[in-house]
């Protein structure tokens, strides 16, 4: 399976950690990590100074493996604040996958003709692919639903649902 | 020689409350037999109460479209992936509309197709 490049944003890793979703991604996409967005992830929470948040850890741990590479865009977009500024800019300046889960730079990067990914959708193609099963599915969508909009999760549960009964799942 | 002009600013500015007696009888009942005085836990307890107004309102903000993610993390003065946990506990969405679900995982499709 060939990898393709892909631009984090610092929504996808903080979803995708909850849903759990985030070691898979490295089958798929050699993942480029903008300077702003690393330090998005890893600024401390200021009424915890000593709390390190799992997402936190699991960044550091991969980047010290080797597997986020740091890159910077020529120019940040001027519109967005530095971490999407920085991953939509580097995802445009070399035509990149975007992971992103917030609406505002999502649109904005599939206006522009991206290819951008949200955690809902890379959870249900594991399924599809049958990476993960009915019942792991089912439960890192139930992990995401908090932060994700109703009309949403019953989309992409209904996909979920439609292929777990043309596969005998349910 | 110069005489130096620099005022002193005082290093705390005195407000005051008005309570009920039964919450004032309250007070005094919770703090009777502690080590702090009540105006060191009024203090304390108004800090607290700031901070969680604070993201409450950043919060609302984005929820009515004031602000972006990254503007409701600015006013709470919390780190955008830290005001992403605080959403997620509060249920707070920041991705919903349908349409949003699909475009993403068609792309995978054509990338990755599941036999390849």
């Amino acid at each position: 399976m060939k990898k393709q490049t892909a631009v984090l944003d610092t929504s996808f890793w903080v979803l995708g950690h909850r849903a759990d979703v985030l070691s898979y991604l490295f089958r798929f996409f050699a993942v480029v990590v903008p300077s702003a967005v690393e330090n998005e992830i890893q600024a401390h929470d200021p009424r915890y100074p000593q709390r390190v948040y799992g997402y936190q850890e699991l960044f550091g741990l991969m980047k010290r493996q080797g597997v986020l590479a740091i890159r910077d865009p020529v120019q940040p977009l001027d519109q967005f604040h530095a971490g999407e500024a920085a991953a939509l800019g580097l995802a445009l300046d070399e035509n990149l996958w975007l992971l992103v889960n917030e609406q505002r730079a999502l649109r904005f990067a599939r206006q522009r003709g991206l290819k951008a990914l949200t955690v809902p959708e890379f959870t249900v193609y594991l399924y599809e692919i049958e990476v993960l099963s009915w019942h792991s599915v089912r439960n890192k969508l139930d992990r995401i639903a908090a932060n994700t909009g109703k009309a949403l999760m019953d989309t992409a549960r209904q996909a979920v649902r439609s292929l777990a009964e043309s596969r005998g799942d349910l | 020689m110069s005489q130096s002009t620099t005022k002193k600013t005082p290093s705390r500015v005195t407000k005051s409350i008005r309570l009920r007696p039964e919450e004032a009888d309250e007070l005094a009942h919770l703090v009777a037999n502690t080590a702090y005085s009540e105006a060191a836990l009024m203090r304390q307890w108004v800090l607290v109460g700031m901070e969680r107004f604070r993201v409450s309102e950043a919060i609302r903000s984005y929820q009515e479209a004031e602000i972006d993610l990254r503007g409701a993390a600015e006013q709470a003065g919390l780190p955008v992936a830290v005001l992403l946990e605080e959403m997620a506990a509060r249920k707070v969405a920041v991705l919903d509309a349908p349409e949003d679900f699909g475009p993403g995982l068609e792309a995978l499709r054509q990338a990755w197709p599941k036999d390849q």
